[in-house]
């Protein structure tokens, strides 16, 4: 145990005796920290643990899908219970927690796909005034990971992959996709409804993040959170458009696809001169923070499937056009 | 165990109790949260492997070449063939990531585990230093300070009050109760600041035995410059060097008008217990705040250097006198007594020729005299600009013209001293207190009466001075110029060829007694002490008269014709006698009346 946890255990114990009653809120809130802390370690296990080498020790990812939702409904239920106790609340919101209490149960609600509660608590979390910068961030970029998770779910089970026809139509009407490629030909495809609806929520998410993460001070961790995110983003639409099929797909085609999506959010144009590669590269060198790009498993992948390629990889950070 | 022990300890329980509640509440603010990525599919697919590879360059294996090579050619590939290149796509990542061999160190010093994935989106709630509230050790640490405070406040006895540590503590402690350690950032300051009250008390062990309620000052030193030093600390961020330097100063300060309280208090108590309590506490809080701000306002390094302890204890114990003399410069906002010191004290050190700036707490201390002496008419009270200070004014103009390099032949060459320039300096100052008009005064052609004088009496003593005229000697006639100006004016006016007429003067007597040419008549004019005498008598002499400018211009040639009846007397071997020169000067100035 570190001399810091002693301190806060010292601490916790001081203010459980002297202030028996002083404290609870506290204990409660920590107690969802811890939860949520927990079921987040599993999520991500979960999701990513198979990355790793498959000699290295840890917990088995068949039972982290359970311990991570049963984690965040425990979080819920646990914010949800000092809601609703006035006496709980009223300390909470002296000792200005109250925000803080929201912005785990925003979270939460994210990963448990209970979008519309989380957007509303995430209002309500900015709104108490007293969110640090880490929180305020999060808040801040809760619509965007939400876009994210459900373009993601309609891409994985909301709809079978879809089948688009090349067409001579000059611009994009309802249902058509109209791609540049990178030999300056456009490309306009007939796609159904749902992918249209999938690119416009990635192209969404990708700049609401992008704004979470610039608002953040400089030097944040919570900003390479949010740019490995926008990049699980660009993963996303990547995958859009390998699902796309047509005849005579052309071999670079995902990434004048990938292009052409990233553009849709506006912020690209505004902050990126319309480059994407720019953009993608600014997210690289977020992750990298001025030091070598982190050989980690995940990063590694997240950054190739962006479609950085190798010799930049090799370069090292900061990636250069 | 007493009742004032057990309240004590109820009410020191809480205090900690309290602070530690909020400690408790801030960490759990500031906790780090394991955050979920959003989701995606971390599997790279063949566009993420097409672009990988895009313009790479391999010698082998044939089977990648050839499908990089179908890349760049932008052909098509089967199916088989998409499935090899997402293969060696993965081989490639697995050699990045873990090179050839089974290593899981990474670069930054972590090692790869299933629960890298964690580490790496494992986020605090603000980035190193930017936390706003304060550490758990400062919180806390600061609430035992202030038990601890506030048992010797509530429990005196255990101080021994009787014994001198115990008063001195007492009030030191009763201070620093009404400041709040745990929001303000002195950290080592209150212990130093401690040990300073008990060496003074322990190297004055009359303080407190006198009735001067010296526990009064402690107290107010204490307050006011704790809070101004948690002040200063707030603005320096976490810059080691200034909050060092910030905290070095403060104990120095504070030990420095510590001491310089005590001396006033014995030297003369009667002066410092005559004014009313409210008044010797803020005499004393703005005392330490002026030198404070004078070494805050000055450039890093420029005076540490010349500070000594010993010269900031005088400089407090002028400044307590100062003020306890001149009430004038203690005002509100703190416009007059700072800006003074600290314009002095700068000015000073900006003086290139002013070798040894060791020199600068003397000078200072010199003017704050001299300002205090006559404060309505060397600072007016309706001007608060330091800079029309006539003594500060003064001070520069004597130490740049006695310090300023001597011009190329100059006869007379002498090394001066610190104490030289101190001396001439008091000797000016002192003047000026006593009559401040003829510095003031200008010359008819603008120059300034002060710096015309010195000058010229100055380039005399070089032209006309020889190894026979002995440091002492010159400095003594310069000194005696300064104050033949102040007693009459018109010494420093202007003869009809030019010259001032102290110096002329100065240049007769000189010039008669070094080209004599007769030993005997040398040695007996040139010995310590009679240089002077003899300008003493001329100048008393001269000063008896209403001078005009031609009465002027014949009174030097009269001096001259005196002087050479005393030379050859002298040469005749008659002993010098200054009753009969006197006389002789008397006669001669007359002479035609």
């Amino acid at each position: 145990m570190s001399v810091q946890n002693r301190i806060y255990d010292l601490l916790a114990l001081m203010c459980a005796v002297l202030l028996a009653t002083g404290c609870s809120h506290v204990n409660h809130l920590r107690d969802a920290q811890d939860s949520f802390n927990q079921a987040a370690k599993a999520d991500n296990l979960y999701r990513y643990a198979d990355l790793q080498p498959a000699n290295l020790n840890g917990a088995s990812p068949a039972t982290d899908a359970l311990s991570a939702s049963t984690g965040y409904a425990a979080a819920i239920a646990s914010i949800e219970e000092l809601k609703n106790d006035t006496k709980a609340r009223s300390k909470l919101e002296a000792d200005e927690l109250y925000g803080y209490a929201l912005a785990l149960q925003s979270l939460a609600y994210w990963r448990l796909q209970k979008w519309d509660q989380a957007v509303d608590t995430s209002r309500t979390a900015s709104a108490t005034g007293h969110l640090g910068d880490r929180d305020l961030a999060l808040m801040n970029a809760i619509p965007g990971l939400i876009k994210n998770d459900q373009a993601f779910e309609m891409l994985t089970v909301g709809s079978s992959t879809p089948t688009c026809t090349k067409s001579s139509a000059p611009a994009s009407p309802p249902g058509k996709w109209k791609l540049q490629m990178a030999d300056n030909t456009t490309l306009t495809l007939d796609c159904d409804l749902a992918l249209i609806a999938v690119r416009d929520q990635l192209g969404g998410a990708l700049c609401d993040v992008d704004t979470a993460r610039i608002g953040a001070p400089s030097g944040h961790p919570v900003r390479t959170y949010l740019a490995l995110s926008q990049l699980a983003v660009v993963a996303n639409i990547r995958s859009m458009c390998g699902s796309v099929t047509f005849n005579d797909k052309p071999i670079k085609f995902n990434r004048d696809c990938a292009d052409a999506t990233i553009r849709t959010g506006s912020c690209v144009a505004v902050r990126y001169n319309d480059k994407p590669g720019t953009f993608i590269q600014a997210m690289v060198n977020e992750v990298c923070g001025g030091r070598p790009l982190r050989k980690d498993a995940l990063v590694v992948n997240l950054v190739t499937n962006s479609g950085i390629g190798k010799a930049q990889i090799e370069a090292g950070c900061p990636l250069t056009h | 165990m007493n009742a004032d022990l057990v309240l004590f300890a109820i009410r020191g329980a809480l205090q900690i109790g309290n602070q530690a509640r909020v400690a408790y509440v801030n960490s759990t603010k500031r906790r780090a949260l394991v955050l979920p990525l959003p989701n995606f599919d971390p599997s790279p697919d063949i566009g993420a492997a097409v672009d990988f590879f895009d313009e790479s360059h391999y010698e082998e294996p044939a089977q990648l070449v050839a499908l990089i090579e179908k890349i760049n050619l932008n052909q098509s590939f089967t199916p088989q063939e998409e499935q090899q290149l997402i293969e060696y796509h993965n081989d490639e990542i697995a050699k990045l990531v873990f090179g050839n061999e089974d290593f899981l160190d990474l670069d930054d010093g972590t090692s790869i585990s299933r629960e890298s994935v964690n580490a790496l989106v494992t986020i605090t709630q603000w980035q190193r230093g930017a936390d706003p509230n304060p550490t758990v050790l400062q919180s806390v640490a600061g609430s035992l300070l202030d038990v601890g405070i506030d048992y010797f406040v509530q429990v005196p006895d255990s101080l021994d009050e009787s014994s001198r540590k115990g008063r001195a503590l007492g009030s030191f402690f009763t201070a620093l109760d009404g400041i709040s350690f745990a929001e303000a950032p002195v950290k080592q300051l209150p212990r130093k600041l401690m040990i300073s009250v008990l060496e003074t008390i322990n190297a004055n062990p009359d303080l407190l035995s006198s009735n001067s309620n010296y526990q009064e000052i402690i107290g107010a030193t204490t307050r006011s410059l704790v809070t101004d030093i948690g002040k200063r600390l707030e603005n320096v961020d976490n810059d080691l060097t200034k909050t060092e330097r910030i905290e070095f100063w403060g104990e120095t300060v504070f030990r420095s008008v510590l001491s310089g309280a005590g001396e006033l208090v014995l030297s003369d108590a009667g002066k410092y217990l005559g004014i009313d309590n409210k008044s010797k506490q803020i005499l004393v809080e703005r005392a330490g705040l002026a030198i404070l701000g004078m070494v805050d306002d000055a450039p890093a390094g420029r005076l540490e250097a010349v500070f000594s302890s010993a010269n900031l204890e005088e400089l407090a114990d002028t400044v307590l006198l100062v003020l306890a003399e001149n009430p004038d410069l203690i005002t509100d906002d703190d416009s007059r007594l700072r800006p003074l010191i600290s314009k002095a004290a700068g000015d000073i050190a900006a003086i290139d020729a002013l070798e040894h700036k060791g020199l600068i707490p003397e000078v200072v201390r010199l003017v704050l005299v001299a300002t205090g002496e006559n404060a309505h008419l060397i600072w007016p009270i309706e001007d608060d600009d330091p800079a029309h200070n006539l003594a500060l004014t003064s001070a520069k103009t004597i130490i740049a013209t006695i310090t300023a390099p001597p011009p190329a032949g100059s006869t007379w060459k002498f090394r001066i001293s610190d104490a030289d320039i101190a001396d001439i300096t008091e000797t000016v100052l002192t003047e000026l207190a006593s009559n401040p008009g003829w510095v003031i005064d200008e010359l008819s052609d603008g120059d300034s009466t002060l710096e015309t004088v010195l000058e010229a009496t100055f380039g005399v003593l070089r032209e006309r001075g020889s190894n026979m005229l002995s440091k002492d000697t010159g400095l003594q006639i310069l000194s005696q110029s300064i104050q033949a100006v102040a007693l009459r004016n018109e010494f420093s006016e202007k003869l009809p060829d030019g010259r001032v007429l102290i110096a002329a003067v100065i240049d007769a007597i000189l010039a008669g007694v070094f080209d004599t040419g007769n030993e005997r008549a040398l040695w007996q004019l040139a010995k310590q002490g009679t240089l002077d005498v003899m300008l003493k008598i001329v100048v008393e002499e001269i000063a008896e008269l209403k001078l005009t400018t031609d009465l002027s211009a014949q009174v030097v040639g009269s001096l001259k014709a005196v002087l050479q009846n005393h030379i050859a007397g002298l040469q005749a071997g008659a002993p010098w006698n200054p009753e009969d020169f006197a006389q002789d000067l008397a006669d001669a100035f007359t002479e035609g009346d």
